[in-house]
């Protein structure tokens, strides 16, 4: 019998939960095992690093359940690698109290002989990059960035000329790999991979002659390290740079707006909270709560030009968001959520599939938006005046209404063939409106969450000037 | 544990001090117990974060280490790896620079006055499914309704050579969230309160008045037509977040150290009338920034950003200090214990002042008084203000009318604004609090709130 002072591990968890198993005070439980480690680097100006950050952390995410008639009680809590068994029984006693009053309409928890569990269609090997996962504690990712910066350093000399300097403020450049294991009362037994980077830094261009200086800002995250192509994103960022010196203050607009870049992601992936609220709706949880009212194939959607066909697509490979399964083990499929702006399918989770009585989706993967009508060049080649904006300070939407109304932090108005770069302003509207009038690209992007359209023109766009 | 976490602390303090370097070392245990609730669920959850970070300065840089892993021997083992890299980065740094550090002995554990009380679940579950009934009530068009109640427990030990300090904070925050369907779509209207103790779930109790007033006023409530320059009067919570968001990010001396803060070139310089005054302070008991000391181990102290007018020093690090020759101030945060320190504020608000803020609606013939948003954007080096899903009321000639706008937006030029202030309330409140984050990541609680504050002029759209 171990001391009450002893380290869990997974087997003592398991002991305890299925004590109270046997007691009868819960009737479920799982276990979320986390392995994660981090590297992270900190440069300032010049280069300088200012600070490397490792770590790692072990932890255990434990859920027990209890059924009634018709309720399901749950309770969550948190332990790590330092946590003891008096720790781990204390948490116990207090999540069987707390699933007791912590309920919720009853939903059925899947089982391993289910057949929405069932996996034999999923490659484990597509969530992750074996060769830097495998070998995270030894990879020199100092080494890896100094390389980089090479290549950043030349273009920046390549760029610089009499009139305008350009310069890196800082970076920083973060590496993780992660391990998850998830196990179930019922017997669900499974596990997964993933490694992702994330690259921040930004550049400021200084126009020599008035002494004045404009910075741009680059959130970047990277699925495949070794795959990803810093030459063109260093090359394409130090030009959008230059841009923002020359950047006029945003006028007030009315007509044709594109969004390319950052920004036509961001469309549809906004940067902060939840999915544009069209897709957003397709959630089984919005619809039980009747803040969705999407109605399988109806249209839902007013577009008059291109119509939008979406999918959530799990298994785009080495895209850190594709995953192979759910939080409760439900495992990941393609799903078509919108054809030609007809509703097809809802995003669910177990517990609202069975509240609205469909089947359980499994988890939300890549947005997959279908290629549309237009080449980037048609959207451009014609004489009407018109904005093109690639990136955002934030793209936020409203999470219920769709309105919108986003600061521009690069833009450029397009006159006579002539592109005069802007800054500021913002990008007005709503999400469920402007789609009436808009045409995709037939060119697709591929992102961490999102492969579709490159570049998205809105007939009937509007910015407020500054 | 065999040895307490002090204990582990000292011993390898002792280490990294008898090799000559300067390193401190950070545990967190921080605990929240939340209830949530709406029409169709009851959750109960637990969360937790709890590690160690160590670092060490390698006279260029810091070497930092962070763990769940609490065990002597295994944090030696880390400690002398990153003694060894220290060792061999000697060779390669040319030029070495010692840390600013406050070396004053100091050896202080702080409580809140509340951190040992503990949430009856069932009373409160009992109190928070009343409350959820009442505002569903509240109007024929409400869809959901949820109501919260998280009690957040943190405790913070700090140690280097020269201190060893522990810190326990509690907070309780509640909150009531209305959705209802309006001819616009789904809108939400809120309450927020933050204090140290339980008894904060009285004051949701209390505000549904007030909720019910917004609701009205939110489904009356329609886009801002013309978008352009305006006279407006800000609520103490829009005062707070143009003080945090607009103004205070440009004064973070981490970000001066990069180059990305135009507040540099207005130190020591007049960026507002003399009735104006930032403070930043996270010493304010039962307030969502609130600390004793920072994750340097620095007192928590009050720091004038603009005093009288005047753009005053920057809040900042022991980096930023070394590098710029500033003084002290307690502002080292991170998110978590596995993430880096920056400079960050805790509770950032105008100071009040001595006009009443029914006066204030006088002065006003034709404005907008703003009172809600969703958020805000910082823009250090463009000082460009924005905040965005703004809630307001129309002004006319000198009286508050029955015309709301919601959904726009609040921009320009910071020090336009600040030139702009005309008057600040001696009406004063800091309640609710959200996240403060660097960008789209290192979020730390931090409050909002103020003086009331009339502008002459803003561009809304």
């Amino acid at each position: 019998m171990e001391q009450e002072s002893s380290i869990i591990d997974e087997k003592i968890i398991h002991f305890y939960l299925n004590e109270e198993l046997k007691k009868e005070n819960i009737t479920d439980w799982k276990i979320d095992y986390y392995h994660t480690k981090q590297n992270n680097i900190y440069i300032e100006q010049n280069f300088k690093t200012e600070s490397i950050l490792k770590s790692e952390r072990k932890e255990y995410l434990i859920t027990v359940y209890k059924s009634f008639e018709s309720k399901i009680g749950t309770s969550t809590f948190i332990l790590n690698d330092s946590s003891t068994i008096k720790e781990l029984k204390e948490e116990i006693q207090d999540a069987v109290f707390i699933s007791s009053v912590s309920l919720s309409e009853k939903y059925i928890l899947p089982k391993v002989e289910d057949e929405s569990v069932k996996d034999d269609h999923i490659d484990y090997s597509i969530f992750y990059n074996q060769k830097v996962h495998d070998n995270f504690d030894i990879y020199d990712f100092e080494a890896f960035l100094n390389e980089k910066f090479n290549i950043l350093k030349d273009e920046i000399e390549t760029n610089n000329d009499e009139k305008v300097k350009l310069k890196i403020n800082y970076v920083e450049f973060f590496n993780s790999a992660g391990f998850h294991k998830l196990t179930t009362s019922s017997g669900i037994n499974k596990s997964s991979k993933n490694n992702s980077t994330y690259l921040e830094f930004v550049i400021t261009a200084t126009d020599i002659n008035k002494n004045e200086e404009k910075e741009h800002i680059i959130y970047e995250e990277i699925s495949d390290l070794l795959e990803f192509n810093f030459y063109d994103f260093f090359k394409k960022h130090l030009k959008y740079a230059k841009d923002t010196i020359t950047a006029q203050n945003a006028l007030d607009f009315k007509g044709p707006v594109i969004l390319t870049g950052f920004a036509g992601p961001d469309f549809f992936i906004p940067t902060i909270g939840d999915l544009n609220p069209f897709i957003l709706f397709a959630s089984a949880k919005l619809k039980f709560m009747q803040i969705s009212d999407y109605q399988i194939n109806q249209k839902v959607l007013n577009t008059k030009k291109d119509h939008l066909t979406i999918y959530s697509n799990p298994f785009i490979s080495k895209n850190s968001a594709s995953v192979p399964y759910d939080d409760l083990g439900i495992s990941a499929q393609k799903i078509c959520i919108i054809n030609d702006s007809v509703f097809k399918n809802h995003i669910s989770s177990k517990q609202y599939a069975d509240y609205i009585n469909v089947l359980p989706s499994g988890p939300l993967g890549v947005i997959e938006v279908s290629s549309g009508s237009k080449n980037e060049d048609d959207m451009y080649n014609d004489n009407e005046d018109k904005i093109e904006i690639v990136s955002f300070s934030s793209f936020d939407p409203d999470s219920t209404s769709g309105d919108f109304s986003s600061e521009i932090r690069l833009g450029y108005r397009i006159k006579n063939g002539i592109r005069i770069p802007f800054k500021g302003g913002l990008f007005v509207g709503n999400v469920f409106k402007i789609i009436e009038e808009m045409y995709l690209s037939k060119e697709q992007i591929n992102i961490p969450g999102y492969c579709g359209p490159r570049t998205i023109k809105f007939n009937k766009g509007k910015i407020v000037g500054l | 544990m065999e040895n307490s976490v002090e204990e582990i602390f000292q011993k390898l303090y002792c280490i990294t001090a008898q090799k000559g370097y300067y390193a401190d070392f950070n545990f967190i245990d921080f605990n929240a117990l939340t209830i949530s609730m709406d029409k169709i669920n009851t959750q109960i959850n637990k969360s937790k974060d709890k590690g160690i970070k160590m670092r060490l300065w390698d006279g260029e840089k810091f070497l930092e280490y962070a763990n769940t892993t609490i065990d002597y021997d295994f944090l030696k083992q880390k400690i002398l790896e990153l003694i060894q890299t220290a060792d061999e980065n000697q060779k390669l740094i040319k030029d070495k620079s010692e840390l600013k550090i406050d070396r004053k002995n100091l050896s202080k554990k702080f409580s809140s006055s509340c951190f040992k009380e503990e949430i009856n679940l069932k009373s409160i579950t009992n109190k928070l499914d009343n409350i959820k009934n009442e505002l569903l009530n509240l109007d024929k068009d409400i869809v959901n309704v949820r109501t919260l109640i998280r009690q957040k427990k943190e405790y913070h030990i700090f140690a280097n050579q020269y201190r060893q300090m522990s810190q326990q904070i509690s907070e309780v925050l509640v909150a009531g969230i209305v959705m209802l369907k309006t001819e616009n779509g789904i809108k939400t209207v809120y309450k927020v309160f933050v204090d140290n103790n339980i008894s904060v779930i009285d004051k949701l109790t209390n505000s549904f008045d007030e909720l019910k007033s917004d609701i009205i006023k939110m489904k009356k409530a329609k886009p801002l037509e013309n978008a352009g320059k305006y006279k407006v009067i800000l609520s103490p919570k829009m005062s707070g977040l143009l003080a945090h968001e607009s103004f205070g990010h440009g004064m973070e001396a981490d970000t001066i150290i990069r180059g990305r803060a135009l507040a540099v070139e207005w130190i020591g310089k007049k960026i507002a009338n003399s009735n104006v005054s930032i403070i930043d302070f996270p010493l304010i008991e039962g307030k969502h920034g609130m600390f004793y000391f920072d994750n340097e181990g620095n007192m928590a102290e009050k720091v004038y950003l603009v005093k009288n007018g005047i753009v005053n020093e920057p809040i900042s690090d022991i980096y930023s200090k070394t590098k710029l020759g500033l003084n002290s101030s307690s502002n080292s945060r991170f998110e978590s214990f596995d993430h880096k320190n920056y400079v960050r504020m805790s509770n950032t608000y105008f100071e009040k002042g001595s006009d009443s803020f029914a006066d204030m609606i006088k002065k006003v013939d034709d404005g907008i008084f703003v009172f809600d948003c969703a958020g805000g954007m910082e823009d250090p080096k463009g000082w460009g203000v924005q905040i965005q899903g703004c809630f307001g009321q129309r002004i006319k000639q000198g009286e508050l009318i029955d015309e709301y706008y919601d959904g726009f937006s609040l921009t320009g030029f910071l020090p336009d604004i600040m030139k702009n202030i005309t008057s600040v309330s001696k009406e004063f409140e800091i309640e609710g609090g959200g996240s403060c984050g660097k960008g789209h990541k290192e979020w730390v609680r931090v409050s909002e709130g103020g003086p009331y504050l009339l502008i002459n002029e803003v561009i809304l759209g």
